[in-house]
């Protein structure tokens, strides 16, 4: 008779321990089911979430991805959630989680050590849809991650989408994904921007220094074409490249230009064939 | 064939970018008119095919410090077989190789070549000529002081310049025929002053003869019938 009783104990006891509520951060703020203090760290790992229930039963939050955690000056770029985590807290519980988070403001410093984030909201929804659709596509390049946060948070191009750590095709998809949901269609070049001075890779140096792309056109004989930037008052300001005797027919032409003493602004890119007339022109914005 | 080499002297090559604020200039150069002014022979003499030539010229600066691309894809597998980048020395007076052009199949699977021009001059891709034995031979008429050959030949753009050796002789040529519209151009001192005679290589080939004579010798129409060179045609 003991023993029975003593396994309905224990399976009610760990019955309890194993359910839990399950919220939302959102939610959990609003019913004041937690409290929440986010703290900046120097190092590989920057934002610790110090969590704690409020209830006296278990909850389960799930920490959203695309959630922003700000600082109250405004100084400083907020943590940006970048992928979920669900922490389950036992009643009056408090935990320390590290976040997978990158920044969400290209125009200000990236936080510094102990530095306090008190407010949180929901980023855009778009942003919210294309990290869920990263994570789902298992993409670990944390450079792509941070680059996309800042295409939706400070309007960078799509064109600075890119990533060394990430092959092309898995690349190719994720514009793609965001060309769709933005309705827009994806860059003919990438530009890849100079490392911030700081040397933290979640600050903005703002100073693009390569272009890289593919044009592709029909050159309609065979003759010498060159490939020339040109200003938007049509001046030309570099050959970027010259293709003797380009054979008659379609032509994708590889190009990667150097924006070394090329001043930010909008130019266009140019196929010249010897007459000085273009064969097609692609826009392209360097800044 | 005179008329067309004195209106692309005139004309020259393409210039493509004139802007004077740009760093440089390149022009790209006509085939006829390179091969004619600067020949087609490598450094040790040895003819060459002329491929394409362009002149690079800098704005206020040595070199460039980043270089330009220049690419030639070719449009078959067996156009060209080995295309080598030289660049025109003046003081040599000759051409002389560069780096070995970058090889590499385009987007569109055809062959790809590319160099990097940092600084000014004339540049060019060039075809090695198989060697072949020395088939042609240039003869001088007797009393003619001839002080050089020259042949000027388009597709292949070839141009060589024969001078006599120390025993009066010229040297026998590395190529294996003369096109008939190939131009040689004949430098000889009458007086004491060089003067020089224009003629295409059909002009000297004696049509009275059988053909097997005719691969055996030329002869100098417009003048005596001497001999002027010989040339194995057919092969």
């Amino acid at each position: 008779m003991k023993i029975p009783m003593l396994i309905i104990v224990m399976h009610l006891l760990i019955g309890q321990v194993l359910t839990a509520e399950n919220l939302t951060f959102e939610e959990a703020l609003k019913s004041k089911a937690i409290r929440f203090d986010v703290k900046s760290e120097t190092g590989l790992r920057r934002m610790l979430l110090k969590i704690k229930n409020n209830k006296k039963t278990n909850i389960q939050v799930d920490v959203e991805s695309g959630r922003f955690f700000s600082e109250a000056t405004g100084l400083y770029q907020p943590f940006v959630v970048a992928k979920p985590v669900a922490i389950r807290l036992a009643a009056g519980e408090e935990k320390e989680v590290w976040m997978e988070a990158f920044c969400g403001n290209s125009s200000a410093s990236s936080p510094k050590k102990d530095l306090k984030f008190k407010g949180t909201k929901m980023g855009p929804q778009l942003l919210c849809e294309v990290l869920q659709e990263m994570n789902k596509e298992k993409i670990v390049s944390k450079s792509l991650y941070q680059k996309v946060i800042w295409h939706f948070t400070n309007n960078h191009q799509l064109a600075s989408l890119y990533a060394h750590d990430l092959d092309s095709n898995t690349l190719k998809k994720t514009i793609q994904f965001i060309c769709a949901k933005e309705k827009s269609n994806p860059s003919w070049y990438a530009i890849e921007y100079a490392d911030a001075v700081s040397g933290d890779e979640l600050e903005f140096s703002g100073i693009p220094i390569q272009i890289k792309g593919t044009l592709s056109f029909y050159n309609p004989e065979r003759e010498t074409v060159s490939i020339e930037l040109v200003r938007e008052n049509g001046e030309t300001v570099r050959v970027i490249q010259v293709h003797l005797k380009q054979p008659q027919g379609f032509a994708n032409l590889p190009i990667d230009l150097s924006l070394n003493k090329i001043p930010k602004g909008k130019y266009q890119v140019r196929v010249v064939n010897t007459e000085g007339k273009s064969l097609k022109e692609w826009p392209l914005y360097a800044s | 064939m005179k008329i067309s080499l004195f209106v692309m002297l005139i004309f020259g090559g393409n210039v493509f970018c004139q802007d004077p604020q740009l760093p440089f200039t390149f022009t790209e150069l006509d085939l006829l008119e390179t091969a004619s002014t600067y020949t087609t022979c490598d450094d040790n003499g040895k003819p060459m095919e002329l491929i394409s030539a362009l002149r690079i010229d800098i704005n206020g600066r040595t070199c460039l410090d980043n270089g330009l691309p220049v690419f030639l894809q070719l449009e078959k597998v067996k156009e060209f077989k080995k295309p080598t980048w030289y660049r025109w020395e003046p003081s040599a007076k000759n051409w002389k190789k560069q780096e070995v052009p970058q090889g590499y199949n385009s987007m569109e699977g055809k062959p790809e070549f590319n160099v990097i021009i940092k600084c000014p001059g004339i540049y060019a891709f060039f075809e090695p000529i198989p060697v072949v034995q020395y088939k042609i031979e240039f003869k001088s008429p007797k009393k003619m002081n001839v002080v050089k050959y020259k042949i000027t030949q388009e597709a292949p753009f070839i141009c060589l310049e024969i001078k006599p050796k120390k025993d009066g002789e010229f040297p026998k040529i590395p190529l294996r025929t003369l096109k008939f519209d190939a131009l040689i151009t004949i430098t000889y001192l009458e007086k004491g002053k060089e003067k020089s005679i224009d003629m295409l290589a059909g002009a000297l080939y004696d049509f009275t003869q059988s053909a097997e004579d005719i691969i055996k010798t030329l002869q100098y129409k417009p003048g005596k019938t001497q001999t002027l060179f010989t040339s194995n045609i057919n092969q």
